[in-house]
């Protein structure tokens, strides 16, 4: 009896999968042995000093952990030499022209940023990620934190890119995705689940509180997290839908998002994906990749809403005093 | 944030995207995913140490071994390599590039 077309599908996927991974295989076998035969000191220095090549990544996330644990990490770049401003200075300066000029805060917020935010992506300091954590508060009303009950991500500045609608349900397609936005729908469905599978069993379950999680998703790289591994089921359950404010470093634009898939890889240059929703509003129609700053959103009762943070809209009279920092 | 110095150099998004349509699930996707990253590394590396007069390998090296996401290692690099050091990682990029893509479209 023949195959359904739908066993058929998975037969030639799997076969697909398993013949990819054995020729990768065998080209990673070949570039380690032509590195280790070509450069055998080299190799062995690296062995000597605890690093393998092919971990490596894992090697300097363990790295990078220690030194911004002590604050030892030398940083490089515009914000290197020059001190950074207090909170109090940023905040004076942004309730200032607000309050006094009508300059919209967001405006306000952007010249601020390009104070403390490095021109090229790179680990930020504790003391940069404090001061923005407090800046953020202060203009946006939203608690967010780098660090939030002892979880850290390799990384909360960096390249933010275009994924695509992720399966909320068996049999969900791309057209139930549509809010009226053509470039929403234009980014299409991704073929995979995300990391934590479908959001509901059927279309029957899928609350409103789904879609919005679905609509206003964020990609972090969990898989390169030093303790993935090793701290489960603990960390895959914390990361599960975790809200994190995500803000364009260029134009200020802030949504929060939930978690709700892992990558991309790092290979790909860069460090957190946003659903098509999410793109648009941080850069617009036509946004796939830009820097971004990411925290975790400090919500235990859960009362902060998924998508835009719109503190333009924020009553400049509203806004915190520097003498309430 | 790059965790190599070279990452900033990757922008293997082509690749990413067959992987992520041929797997059936994330552990599949990020399997794969290590496995070229494991294959980046091992090229890059020997395309730096080729390049480099043997006498600065051991200099490298540890400067590497201490700090792999250290941005001054390029400009150690850009000083050290007579041509020019951007232009030969992004040539060795594009190479693994196509000999990977060559397997996922014959996939």
């Amino acid at each position: 009896m023949g195959k359904s077309p739908a066993s058929t599908y998975l037969d030639k996927t799997k076969n697909s999968v398993d013949e990819v991974r054995q020729k990768l295989k065998l080209k990673q076998i070949e570039a380690r042995n032509n590195f280790k035969t070509s450069f055998p000191k080299a190799n062995q220095l690296l062995l000597d000093k605890g690093m393998d090549l092919e971990k490596v990544r894992d090697y300097s996330g363990k790295l990078l952990a220690t030194t911004l644990l002590t604050g030892s990490l030398l940083l490089a770049g515009p914000t290197g030499a020059k001190p950074l401003p207090s909170p109090i200075e940023i905040q004076e300066k942004i309730n200032k022209d607000t309050k006094d000029n009508g300059v919209p805060v967001q405006k306000r917020l952007i010249e601020a940023l390009r104070d403390v935010v490095p021109e090229r992506a790179r680990p930020l300091s504790r003391e940069e990620e404090k001061l923005l954590e407090q800046t953020f508060e202060n203009t946006m009303g939203v608690k967010a934190r780098a660090t939030l009950e002892g979880e850290h991500l390799n990384t909360t500045y960096g390249y933010i890119g275009a994924e695509q609608h992720l399966r909320r349900y068996p049999g969900d397609v791309n057209e139930n995705h549509n809010t009226g936005s053509q470039t929403v729908l234009k980014e299409g469905m991704a073929p995979g689940l995300g990391a934590w599978g479908y959001f509901a069993p059927s279309k029957e379950k899928l609350t409103p509180e789904l879609v919005e999680t679905e609509k206003w998703y964020a990609v972090v790289q969990t898989l390169y997290l030093k303790d993935w591994a090793r701290r489960q089921p603990h960390l895959r359950n914390w990361y599960k839908y975790r809200k994190v404010l995500i803000v364009n470093t260029l134009n200020g634009n802030a949504v929060v998002a939930a978690i709700a898939d892992s990558g991309p890889a790092a290979w790909t240059g860069k460090h957190f994906g946003g659903s098509p929703e999410v793109m648009e509003y941080l850069g617009g129609p036509r946004y796939k990749k830009g820097p971004v700053i990411l925290f975790f959103v400090d919500d235990p009762d859960n009362k902060v809403s998924l998508g835009p943070v719109e503190y333009n809209k924020i009553d400049a009279n509203s806004l915190v005093e520097v003498t309430n920092i | 944030m790059s965790q190599i110095f070279w990452d900033q150099y990757l922008d293997l998004d082509d690749i990413n995207r067959e992987i992520i349509q041929i797997s059936s699930s994330t552990d599949e996707r990020d399997e794969l995913s290590q496995i070229v990253d494991g294959i980046i590394h091992h090229r890059l590396m020997s395309c730096i140490l080729g390049n480099l007069e043997e006498a600065d390998h051991e200099e490298f090296l540890l400067m590497f071994a201490k700090a792999p996401h250290d941005q001054n290692l390029t400009e150690f690099l850009k000083d050290r390599i007579k041509s020019d050091f951007v232009q030969l990682i992004k040539l060795e990029v594009e190479k693994i590039r196509q000999e990977i893509l060559s397997f996922l479209h014959l996939s």
